[in-house]
C-alpha cells in the first residue's frame, strides 16, 4: 500500500475529492516534520512515539502493534544458559571494559579527519589548516597543529592487526571478530596464570612428601578435597562500580575489597562469643565520640519529666558493680536488682532523703525511749499480782463455828472510794492506755489492708452497658458442668424419684378414701330416693309436656284456620260496606264487653281432627306413682320408641348404679357399719297440683272446648306480648283501632318505604285537630278527576256542534 | 505533541470539520498500520520509511545475575528517517 491507496481510500470512505484527500495526508506529515523539527518529541495515540535525540529520530511503537508484529515469537522468552563463577564474571568484565576502550579508542587507529568550522580564534589554528589527533589512553584526542614536534606515529589500521594475529591460522579475516580475538586472548592468559598456580601446588607437594609431618599431610588433604568455593556476593551491576576504579589498575583493588567484605562476617561466626568478653567491652569507653543515641537520652529525660512520669534513674559509673563478683552472691543480687529497677523520680527522691535524715535524728531515739519505758512498765505490772497476795496472806481468816447453821446474810456491796493514784502508777496507766491505742490501731491498720486485699481479689470488672464487659461475669459464675461428680447428680435424681413418688402415693390414697367415702353414702341412701324412682317422675313429666304441646298445636291449627263469618249473636254489628274499620276504644274491657266470635260447630268439625286421636285423660291423680294406669297405650308406646334410641350418657351411668346398688344391696351384710356422717335428705320431688275433674256434658263439650281455646289463645297473647313492629301492632297499641280485614304487614315492606302513608299518619296522629277532622270524616273523599274530562268531552262536542252549525248557516244560507 | 494537538494544528490548515478531520486522521494512521502487517514496510515521501526486521536471536552476560542468558528473536519495527529529513533537523541544531 503506498500513498495513494491510501489516498483514495479516504476520498471514497469520507466523499472527498482525491485532491484533498491528498493535501490533508501532505497536511499530516507536513506538521509533524515541523513539530519534530522544532525539537518537540510526537506522541500519536494507538500509533507510537518519535523522539528526538541529537539529530537523530527514534521510533517507538505501542505495545499492542509491536505484539501484532511479532506474533511469531511472542510465546518465546529469555533462558539462562550458563552461570558464571566470580573469575569468568571479573574477566568477562574486564574483556568488556576492553571492549568498550577500544570503541572508543579505534578512531585514533585511523587518521580522523574533523571539519574545520568557519569561525575558530586564530590562537588554536589557522583557516585551511589540518588538524590530526594522537593516540591517547584515556580516548580523548589531543589537537596540536601540525608544527609541533609530536606528530602522529602510525601503529596500523586494525586489519593489519588481525593479519599480524592470525597470520599462521586458515581461517578467513571476515570471520574473526574483534571480540573474537580479544575473548582468545583473555582466555590464554587466563590459562597461564592458572598452570602457575598448578605447578606451584605440585612443586609444595614435593617438598612436603619429602618431609612428611602428618600435620602439614592433613593440611594439603584438606586443600585438595576442598570444593571451590564461590562467595556469595551482593547483586551488582557494572553501572554500580565507581569511576575511580574504572582505571585498569584500580579495578582489581575494587574486586578485593568485595572479597574482604564478605569473608570477615564467616570468621565472624566461627568465633565463640564469650560473656566476659561481652562484659568486659565497653563500647562508650572506645569510642571518643558519643553515640546518636547517647544523645538522645538526656532529651528522653527531659520529655518523661514533663510527662509526670517515672525516667529510668542513671548510674554512676563508680556505682556500677562488675558482673564476676555478683556472680558469687546470687540471691542477695537478685534482691537489690529488684529494689533498684523501681525507678524513682529524681524530685521524689531530693524530698524523701530530708525526710528520712528527720527520722533517723529524731524519731529513732524518741523510739527508744519509749519502748524502754514499756518494758519497765511491763515489770511493774508483773510484781503487782505477787504484792496483791502477799497483802493477803497479812488479813486474818475467817473462822464459821461448826453446827451452828448461821444465816446467810449478803452482805451488801460497799462501793469503794476512789484511792488516791501515785504519779508513776498514772504514767503507768498511761502508757497502758497508749499501749492499747497502738495496738489497735495496728489492728485496724490490718484489717482494713485486708479488706482492701479481699477487695481486690474479688473485685468485678466494671459493669457496664456493653454486653462484652457483662458475659465473663456471667460465664466466670457459671459452675463447670465437668467438676460436677456423677455421684452428686445420682443424689439429686434420686431424691427428685423420692419426692414424685411420695406425692403420687398420697394422691392415691386420698383417691381411695374419696372412692370409699362415696360408696358408703351410696349404700346408706333407701331405695325410693335413687334414680329409679327419679325416672319414673320424669317420664311422667315427659308425658304431660307432650300432651300439652299436642294440645297447643291443636288449639293453634284451629285459630290459625282461614277467617270465618261471623254472627254475632248478642250485640248486632253492622257490616263494613268499603274497607271496614273497627273500633275498639280503650275504655272497652275486652274480657267484659267484646262478645268473642264463636265458629259454628259444623264448620269446626270439617277443621279440628277428630277427637278421637289426642285422648286428654280426663282425671288426674295425684299419686304420681299410679300414673301409669292413666296414660294411654300408644302414648306409653311412643314413649318406649323414642326413649329407647335416645338414652344419654346419664341414664346409662344411672342404670349401671342401679344394677351395681342391687348387687350391693343383695351382699351387704346385716353387721354392715353405718357412716359417721350425715347424709343430706333426698329432696322429694311433689307432683303438680292438677285441678279437680270437671264432668261436662256431651252436649256442652264442644263448646267447653272452644271456649279453651279462645282463653288458651288469649293467655298466650298476653303472655307473649311482642313489640309492636307492625302497623297494625303499632296502631292497636296506640290508638284501639283495628282493622277488619287487616292485611299481614311486612317488616320488610315496612322498613323499604312501602308504608310510608302509614308512617306519615302516625306522626300526625299525636295533632289533636288533625285527628279530629278525621275522626269526624274518616270516609270523606273529594271530587274525581273524570268528572273534569266528561265537561271538558261535552265542551267540546258543543263547540263542535257550534261551529257544525255555523258552516251550515254559511254555506247552505247561501 | 499530542494527537489532539496535531488534529488542530491541521484543521487550522484545511477548511474541514473538527469531528471529520479527526476521523481522518485516525484513518490514516490505522491505513498505515494495516500496510505495515501486510507488507512489512511502509514509505512516505520527505518523512521516511517504516521498516520490519528480524533479530536473531542473540546472548548476553546478566551481571545481576551472573549468568548468561538467551534471547529469543524478534521481528522489530525501525523507523528511517529521509535525508530530507534529517538535513532539516541537522539544519535545525545549527
Amino acid at each position: 500500500m503506498n500513498k495513494f491507496s491510501i489516498v483514495k481510500n479516504i476520498a471514497k470512505e469520507f466523499s472527498i475529492n482525491e485532491y484533498e484527500a491528498a493535501e490533508f495526508f501532505d497536511n499530516v506529515f507536513g506538521v509533524l516534520i515541523s513539530a519534530l523539527v522544532n525539537g518537540k518529541n510526537v506522541n500519536i495515540y494507538e500509533f507510537g512515539k518519535f523522539t528526538i535525540n541529537k539529530s537523530k529520530i527514534y521510533f517507538s511503537p505501542v505495545k499492542r502493534f509491536s505484539e501484532e508484529l511479532n506474533y511469531n515469537y511472542n510465546n518465546l522468552s529469555a533462558v539462562r544458559i550458563r552461570a558464571y563463577s566470580d573469575d569468568e564474571l571479573k574477566s568477562k568484565y574486564d574483556a568488556r571494559v576492553q571492549r568498550y576502550k577500544d570503541k572508543r579508542t579505534a578512531g585514533t587507529e585511523q587518521e580522523l579527519h574533523y571539519p574545520i568550522p568557519e569561525k575558530i580564534p586564530e590562537y588554536l589554528n589557522k583557516i585551511g589548516e589540518e588538524i590530526t589527533a594522537k593516540k591517547t589512553d584515556t580516548g580523548i584526542a589531543v589537537v596540536e597543529s601540525p608544527d609541533s614536534e609530536e606528530i602522529i606515529e602510525k601503529i596500523g589500521t586494525v586489519d593489519e592487526l588481525i593479519e599480524e594475529k592470525y597470520a599462521g591460522e586458515e581461517k578467513d579475516r571476515e570471520e574473526v571478530t574483534r571480540e573474537e580475538i580479544i575473548e582468545k586472548d583473555i582466555e590464554t592468559e587466563v590459562i597461564a596464570e592458572k598452570k602457575e598456580t598448578e605447578t606451584e601446588i605440585k612443586e609444595i607437594s614435593k617438598e612436603e612428601t619429602e618431609t612428611p609431618d602428618e600435620d602439614i599431610i592433613e593440611e594439603i588433604i584438606k586443600i585438595e578435597d576442598e570444593p571451590v568455593w564461590y562467595p556469595v556476593t551482593e547483586d551488582f551491576s557494572p553501572f554500580d562500580v565507581p569511576v575511580e576504579y574504572k582505571s585498569n589498575g584500580e579495578l582489581e583493588k575494587f574486586f578485593q575489597q568485595i572479597d574482604e567484605k564478605e569473608q570477615k562476617p564467616e570468621e565472624k561466626k566461627d568465633e565463640i562469643i564469650s560473656e566476659e568478653s561481652v562484659t568486659e567491652i565497653s563500647i562508650g569507653e572506645d569510642l571518643e565520640e558519643p553515640k546518636k543515641w547517647e544523645k538522645i537520652i538526656p532529651d528522653f529525660h527531659a520529655f518523661l519529666k514533663k510527662r509526670k512520669s517515672f525516667a529510668p534513674k542513671e548510674y554512676a559509673k563508680e556505682d556500677v558493680i562488675p558482673v564476676e563478683k555478683k556472680e558469687e552472691e546470687i540471691t542477695p543480687v537478685v534482691e537489690k536488682a529488684e529494689e533498684k529497677i523501681i525507678p524513682v523520680e529524681e524530685e521524689v527522691e531530693e524530698k524523701i532523703i530530708p525526710i528520712e535524715e528527720k527520722v533517723e535524728e529524731e524519731i529513732i531515739p524518741a523510739v527508744e525511749k519509749v519502748e524502754d519505758e514499756i518494758v519497765s512498765v511491763e515489770e511493774k505490772i508483773e510484781e503487782i499480782p505477787q504484792v496483791i497476795e502477799e497483802e493477803k496472806a497479812e488479813l486474818p481468816p475467817v473462822i464459821q463455828e461448826a453446827g451452828v447453821d448461821v444465816p446467810s446474810v449478803v452482805e451488801p456491796e460497799i462501793e469503794e472510794p476512789p484511792v488516791e493514784k501515785l504519779s508513776h502508777e498514772k504514767e503507768i496507766d498511761q502508757l497502758i492506755k497508749e499501749r492499747e491505742k497502738i495496738i489497735k490501731q495496728a489492728e485496724e491498720d490490718l484489717r482494713y489492708k485486708l479488706d482492701e486485699d479481699i477487695k481486690v481479689v474479688f473485685s468485678e470488672p466494671e459493669r457496664t452497658d456493653n454486653i462484652e464487659n457483662i458475659i465473663p461475669v456471667i460465664e466466670s459464675k457459671k459452675p463447670d458442668i465437668n467438676k460436677v461428680d456423677d455421684r452428686e447428680l445420682d443424689d439429686l435424681i434420686e431424691q427428685r424419684l423420692k419426692t414424685i413418688l411420695e406425692v403420687e402415693e398420697k394422691n392415691l390414697k386420698e383417691f381411695d378414701e374419696e372412692i370409699k367415702k362415696l360408696d358408703l353414702h351410696k349404700e346408706s341412701l333407701p331405695p325410693s330416693e335413687t334414680g329409679l324412682e327419679k325416672t319414673e317422675i320424669e317420664i311422667k313429666k315427659e308425658t304431660d309436656d307432650i300432651i300439652e304441646e299436642k294440645r297447643i298445636s291443636f288449639e293453634k291449627e284451629i285459630l290459625l284456620s282461614p277467617p270465618l263469618e261471623i254472627t254475632p249473636p248478642v250485640i248486632p254489628v253492622t257490616p263494613p260496606e268499603e274497607p271496614v274499620m273497627k273500633k275498639i276504644t280503650e275504655e272497652v274491657k275486652p274480657e267484659q264487653d267484646v262478645t268473642i266470635p264463636i265458629p259454628e260447630i259444623q264448620k269446626i268439625e270439617e277443621v279440628t281432627p277428630p277427637p278421637e286421636q289426642i285422648s286428654v285423660p280426663e282425671i288426674i291423680p295425684k299419686d304420681v306413682s299410679s300414673l301409669d294406669e292413666y296414660i294411654p297405650e300408644e302414648l306409653k308406646a311412643l314413649e318406649i320408641e323414642k326413649k329407647e334410641p335416645e338414652k344419654s350418657d346419664i341414664e346409662k351411668d344411672i342404670e349401671n348404679i342401679s344394677r351395681i346398688k342391687e348387687s350391693l344391696i343383695e351382699e351387704k351384710p346385716d353387721d354392715f357399719p353405718e357412716p359417721d356422717f350425715q347424709i343430706p335428705e333426698a329432696k322429694t320431688v311433689e307432683a303438680e297440683e292438677i285441678p279437680p275433674p270437671v264432668v261436662i256434658p256431651d252436649e256442652l263439650k264442644d263448646l267447653h272446648n272452644e271456649i279453651i281455646q279462645t282463653q288458651t289463645f288469649r293467655q298466650e297473647v298476653e303472655t307473649e306480648k311482642p313489640e309492636p313492629k307492625s302497623f297494625d301492632d303499632v296502631f292497636i297499641k296506640d290508638t284501639g283501632i283495628v282493622y277488619a280485614q287487616s292485611p299481614i304487614p311486612d317488616n320488610s315492606k315496612i322498613e323499604n318505604g312501602a308504608y310510608k302513608e302509614f308512617d306519615e299518619v302516625l306522626k300526625r296522629w299525636e295533632e289533636p285537630e288533625w285527628r279530629k277532622s278525621k275522626d269526624k270524616t274518616p270516609l270523606s273523599y273529594e271530587v274525581p278527576k273524570q268528572g273534569i274530562s266528561k265537561l271538558l268531552v261535552i265542551f267540546i262536542i258543543f263547540a263542535v256542534l257550534a261551529a257544525l252549525f255555523i258552516v251550515y248557516i254559511k254555506f247552505f244560507t247561501k | 505533541m499530542n494527537k489532539e494537538s496535531l488534529i488542530k494544528k491541521i484543521l487550522a490548515k484545511n477548511s474541514v470539520p473538527v469531528s471529520k478531520g479527526e476521523a481522518m486522521v485516525n484513518r490514516i494512521f490505522d491505513l498505515i498500520k494495516n500496510s505495515i502487517r501486510e507488507n512489512k514496510s511502509f514509505n512516505i515521501e520527505n518523512f521516511g520509511s517504516f521498516e520490519v526486521y528480524n533479530r536473531e536471536m542473540q546472548t548476553y552476560t546478566d551481571y545481576k545475575k551472573k549468568s548468561e542468558i538467551l534471547l529469543p528473536p524478534k521481528d522489530k519495527l525501525d523507523f528511517i528517517p529521509s535525508e530530507k529529513l534529517l538535513a532539516k533537523l541537522r539544519k535545525a541544531d545549527e
